[in-house]
C-alpha cells in the first residue's frame, strides 16, 4: 500500500485520470473556467491529503465521488445560483456539435451525473451507487427519468442500451 | 446509439496540457500552511462576541441611576466676624451625589441623606427682620443675620435660605415651618471646597434643593436676589450697583 503513496504514483495517477475528471467537472459545471477550478482542487486534495487507498479502483472511485461533490460546491457559490454556465465555451476539438452532449448539459445535474457515468465512463449502476453514495434503486430511477427527458429532446428516437 | 454518440462527443473534448502540468507543479510544490483568519463558520461566533460585549457596555449605563437635582446659585458675601475663623468651627460632611459645579441646570429630585450626614434645624433668627428695599428682588423677605453668630454656617444659612426655598418652592413659610411640619426644610448635608460651599436641604414632603454658595467679599450682611437667566442669584450686599452686580456675574461666567 505504500507504493499507492509515491510522488510517481501519484503523478501517474494524476496524468491517467486528468482527463476523466476534466469531462466529469465539465458535465457537472457547464462552464470551462469552472472545470479547470474543479479539476485543479480534486487533485490537490488527492496528493496533498495523505488518504489510504485499497487499490487504483478505490482511488478511481474516490476521484469521482471529489469531483462531483466539488462541482456541487461551485452550485452553492451564491453568485453562480444567479448565473449559468456558459455551455458554448465547451473545448471540442472539431467544429461539429453534439446533439446529445447539449440535451444532456440541459438535464438537472442528478442526472447529468449518472448519464455520464453510465455512458461515458461505462460503470455498472451498482458502482454509480457506491460511487454516488446512494442506493442502486435510486440510480435506477435517476437513469430511467433522465432517458425519458432525453428522448423528449432529441429526434430520432434514440437507443438508450 | 445513444451511448456512442456521447462517448464520441466527450472524447472530442480537448484537455488543456498546460492546466495538467501546472496542476501537478503546484500539487507538489511545497507551500506554508495558510492560517485561517476566517471562515464563514466564524461568523455565528463573531455575532454572539459582538452581542455580549455590547450588553455588558451597556449594563452598566441600564443600572446607573439618574442623577437629578435642583440647585440654585447663591452668591454670598462673607460676612465672618474678625474674632471668628469660620473654618475651625465649619462642620462639613460630604455630599455623596453633588458636584462641585457652580451653577446646574437639571430637575429636581429627593435627596436622600448619607449615613454619615448630620441633620442640622436651621432656624432663622429673626428678632430684627430687615426687608429688602430692592425694588427688582424677586424677595420680599430676607433672613436676619443676627450679630455675633458663633458660626459662618448659620449666617450663610439664614442669609441664603429664605429667598433660595422661595424660589424653589415659593414658600417662604416652608422655611419657617414649625419643626415638626412636613414642609420644613432640614439641611442634610453640605460640602466645602475650594471657596464653594454646597448645602442639600429636603422636607418631608420630598421637596429638596442644593444651594451653592460662592463666597465674594463684601461687609454688610442684607441681601439681594437677582434673577439671571432664569436662576435666582441671592447677594449678601443691598447696595451693590447693576455694575457690579455684572461684573461679579462675569467673573464667575454665569
Amino acid at each position: 500500500m505504500s507504493d499507492l503513496k509515491t510522488r510517481e504514483f501519484k503523478e501517474q495517477i494524476t496524468r491517467k485520470y486528468f482527463s476523466m475528471v476534466y469531462k466529469l467537472a465539465l458535465n457537472q459545471t457547464k462552464s470551462r473556467e469552472h472545470a479547470d477550478d474543479v479539476v485543479q482542487e480534486v487533485f490537490l486534495r488527492y496528493i496533498q491529503k495523505d488518504i489510504d487507498f485499497e487499490s487504483e479502483e478505490h482511488i478511481k472511485a474516490w476521484l469521482l465521488r471529489v469531483t462531483i461533490n466539488c462541482s456541487k460546491n461551485v452550485f452553492a457559490d451564491t453568485w453562480f445560483k444567479r448565473t449559468e454556465g456558459f455551455s458554448d465555451d465547451i473545448p471540442f476539438q472539431h467544429e461539429e456539435k453534439s446533439d446529445v452532449y447539449y440535451a444532456t448539459l440541459e438535464l438537472p445535474q442528478k442526472y447529468r451525473s449518472v448519464i455520464h457515468l453510465f455512458y461515458y465512463e461505462d460503470m455498472s449502476v451498482a458502482e454509480i451507487a457506491d460511487c454516488l453514495g446512494q442506493k442502486e434503486n435510486t440510480v435506477k430511477s435517476l437513469l430511467h427519468r433522465a432517458r425519458i427527458m432525453l428522448r423528449q429532446k432529441l429526434e430520432g428516437g434514440y437507443d438508450f442500451v | 446509439m445513444f451511448r456512442k454518440e456521447y462517448k464520441q462527443a466527450n472524447d472530442n473534448i480537448k484537455v488543456d496540457e498546460a492546466l495538467l502540468e501546472r496542476t501537478i507543479e503546484a500539487a507538489f510544490a511545497e507551500k506554508p500552511k495558510k492560517k485561517t483568519y476566517y471562515h464563514r463558520s466564524f461568523a455565528p461566533v463573531a455575532a454572539a462576541l459582538v452581542i455580549v460585549i455590547g450588553a455588558s457596555a451597556a449594563y452598566p449605563k441600564l443600572t446607573e441611576k439618574p442623577q437629578v437635582e435642583q440647585s440654585v446659585t447663591a452668591i454670598v458675601t462673607s460676612t465672618i466676624s474678625p474674632t471668628i475663623n469660620p473654618h475651625s468651627e465649619l462642620k462639613f460632611e460630604a455630599i455623596p451625589e453633588v458636584t462641585s459645579e457652580p451653577i446646574k441646570n437639571v430637575k429636581a429630585s429627593r435627596v436622600k441623606p448619607s449615613k454619615n450626614s448630620t441633620v442640622k434645624n436651621v432656624v432663622a433668627n429673626t428678632e430684627e427682620p430687615r426687608i429688602n428695599q430692592d425694588a427688582n428682588s424677586v424677595v420680599e423677605d430676607v433672613a436676619y443675620i443676627p450679630s455675633g453668630s458663633e458660626t459662618v454656617e448659620a449666617v450663610s444659612d439664614a442669609l441664603v435660605l429664605p429667598s433660595v426655598a422661595r424660589a424653589v418652592t415659593g414658600e417662604i413659610e416652608a422655611y419657617n415651618a414649625p419643626e415638626q411640619s412636613e414642609e420644613r426644610f432640614i439641611q442634610i448635608s453640605c460640602n466645602f471646597s475650594d471657596g464653594v460651599s454646597e448645602y442639600v436641604y429636603e422636607n418631608q414632603s420630598g421637596k429638596s434643593f442644593i444651594v451653592t454658595v460662592i463666597d465674594c467679599c463684601d461687609e454688610s450682611v442684607s441681601g439681594l436676589s437677582v434673577e439671571r437667566n432664569g436662576k435666582f442669584y441671592v447677594f449678601s450686599s443691598q447696595n451693590m450697583t447693576d455694575a457690579e452686580i455684572l461684573e461679579v456675574f462675569e467673573t464667575l461666567n454665569i
